[in-house]
C-alpha cells in the first residue's frame, strides 16, 4: 500500500518534466523504498550512494554553519543528481538531464518530498 | 434591500485584472481570496452548483454572495456562458505554450525567486541566464520596498528595463502563488490582459496553491455573476 503511494508520487514527479529521468525514495540507511529508475541502474547502488551523500551533506552543512540541510545537487557532464530529505527517515533522489530547468525540478521535488513525508 | 442571488447557467471565471491583482499584490481580503479559490479549482465552477462557503469561507449565504459581488464589482471575476479553459498536464510541456502568448514578440520566461528557470521561450540562453539573475535581484528589491510605508501608496505590478524614451524592452513581474514566489519575465510588450495569462496562473495555482484546507470540492460549484455583472439584487 505504502509502496504503491510512493510509486504513484514518483510517477507523477517523473511525468512533470521530460528532464527528470529517474527518481527513488530511499531510507536514510540506504534501503530502497520505491523507485522509478531506468534499466541498467542498480537500485542498491543508488540507495547506498544517496544515503551516504545525504549523510555527508547533513554533516557538512552543520559543520560549516549552514544550518539544516535542504538538498544536495551534483552536476556531471551528463546531468544532475538532486537529493533531498523527505521527512526524517527518507531521501528523495532525482536524476535529471543536463539541460534541465532547475527551477521547475526544485519546486516539484520539494512538492513530492512533502507528499512522501506525509506517507512515511 | 433585496437579497443577492446567483444568475444560473454561468461559469465563474477570474478576469485577467483579477488574476494580476491577486498574484502581484499582498491582498488577503475576502474578494481576493475568492479569486484565488477560483484559480485553484480543478473543475469549472457553475453558478447553479455553487458551494459559496468553499469559495468564500463565509458560512452565511448572503455574506458569501456579498464577497462574490465585491469581487465582481472590482472586475476580478465574471460569469461566462462557456466553461473556462483549464490547461493541465506536465508543466514541462505546457509552460512554453502558456508563456509565449504573454509577449507580443513571443519572449517570456518563468523563474523562481532565486532565478532558477521553470521555463523559457524566445530568449537566447544567454539572455535567459542574464534576466534570471536580474529577476532574482528584483524580487529582493521588491521585498525591501514592501517594507517602506510609501509602498502602499504606489503599488507596483512590475519592473522594467527601459530605453532612453522610457520604452520597456523587458518587464519583470514578481508573482506570489500560494506559498511560492515566482518571477515572470516578458520581452517586448506584455500581453497579460488575455486568457493565456489566466491559464498560466490557473495551472500554477492548481499545482502549487492547492491545499486540502481550502481547495474547492470535487464536484464543483462556484460563484455567481450575471453577464452584466451582478449577483442579482
Amino acid at each position: 500500500m505504502r509502496e504503491d503511494v510512493l510509486g504513484g508520487t514518483l510517477a507523477e514527479l517523473n511525468s512533470t518534466s521530460a528532464d527528470i529521468e529517474a527518481s527513488a525514495v530511499i531510507s536514510t540507511d540506504g534501503l530502497m523504498m520505491a523507485a522509478m529508475l531506468p534499466q541498467g541502474l542498480d537500485q542498491d547502488r543508488v540507495g547506498a550512494m544517496s544515503a551516504a551523500i545525504l549523510s555527508l551533506g547533513d554533516r557538512t552543512s552543520a559543520e560549516l554553519g549552514r544550518g539544516s540541510l535542504e538538498q544536495v545537487l551534483i552536476k556531471g557532464d551528463h546531468g544532475y543528481v538532486l537529493m533531498t530529505h523527505a521527512g526524517e527517515e527518507a531521501v528523495l533522489t532525482v536524476l535529471a538531464s543536463p539541460d534541465a530547468k532547475l527551477g521547475l525540478i526544485f519546486l516539484d521535488v520539494k512538492r513530492a518530498a512533502a507528499a512522501i513525508s506525509r506517507v512515511i | 434591500m433585496n437579497p443577492l442571488t446567483l444568475a444560473p447557467d454561468l461559469f465563474v471565471s477570474p478576469t485577467p485584472s483579477g488574476v494580476l491583482h491577486v498574484v502581484t499584490q499582498v491582498d488577503e481580503g475576502p474578494a481576493a481570496r475568492a479569486v484565488r479559490a477560483v484559480l485553484r479549482s480543478p473543475k469549472a465552477l457553475r453558478t447553479d452548483h455553487l458551494d459559496l462557503r468553499e469559495l468564500t469561507g463565509e458560512a452565511d449565504p448572503q455574506a458569501a454572495l456579498a464577497v462574490v459581488a465585491a469581487a465582481q464589482d472590482a472586475g476580478w471575476i465574471e460569469g461566462r456562458t462557456d466553461p473556462p479553459t483549464t490547461i493541465d498536464g506536465p508543466l514541462g510541456i505546457t509552460l512554453p505554450e502558456l508563456l509565449a502568448p504573454l509577449s507580443d514578440v513571443g519572449e517570456a520566461a518563468l523563474v523562481d525567486d532565486q532565478g532558477f528557470s521553470l521555463s523559457s521561450v524566445g530568449f537566447t540562453p544567454e539572455a535567459e541566464a542574464e534576466l534570471s539573475i536580474l529577476a532574482a535581484e528584483v524580487v529582493r528589491l521588491q521585498q525591501r520596498r514592501t517594507t517602506l510605508a510609501a509602498a502602499s501608496a504606489t503599488p507596483v505590478t512590475g519592473w522594467a528595463l527601459v530605453d532612453h524614451h522610457g520604452t520597456a524592452s523587458v518587464t519583470i513581474f514578481p508573482l506570489v502563488i500560494g506559498p511560492q514566489p515566482f518571477v515572470l519575465i516578458v520581452g517586448g510588450l506584455p500581453r497579460l490582459g488575455h486568457d493565456p495569462f489566466i491559464w498560466l496562473i490557473g495551472a500554477l495555482s492548481r499545482r502549487y496553491d492547492a491545499t486540502p484546507a481550502d481547495a474547492p470540492p470535487d464536484t464543483v460549484s462556484a460563484p455567481p455573476t450575471t453577464p452584466e455583472g451582478t449577483p442579482h439584487a
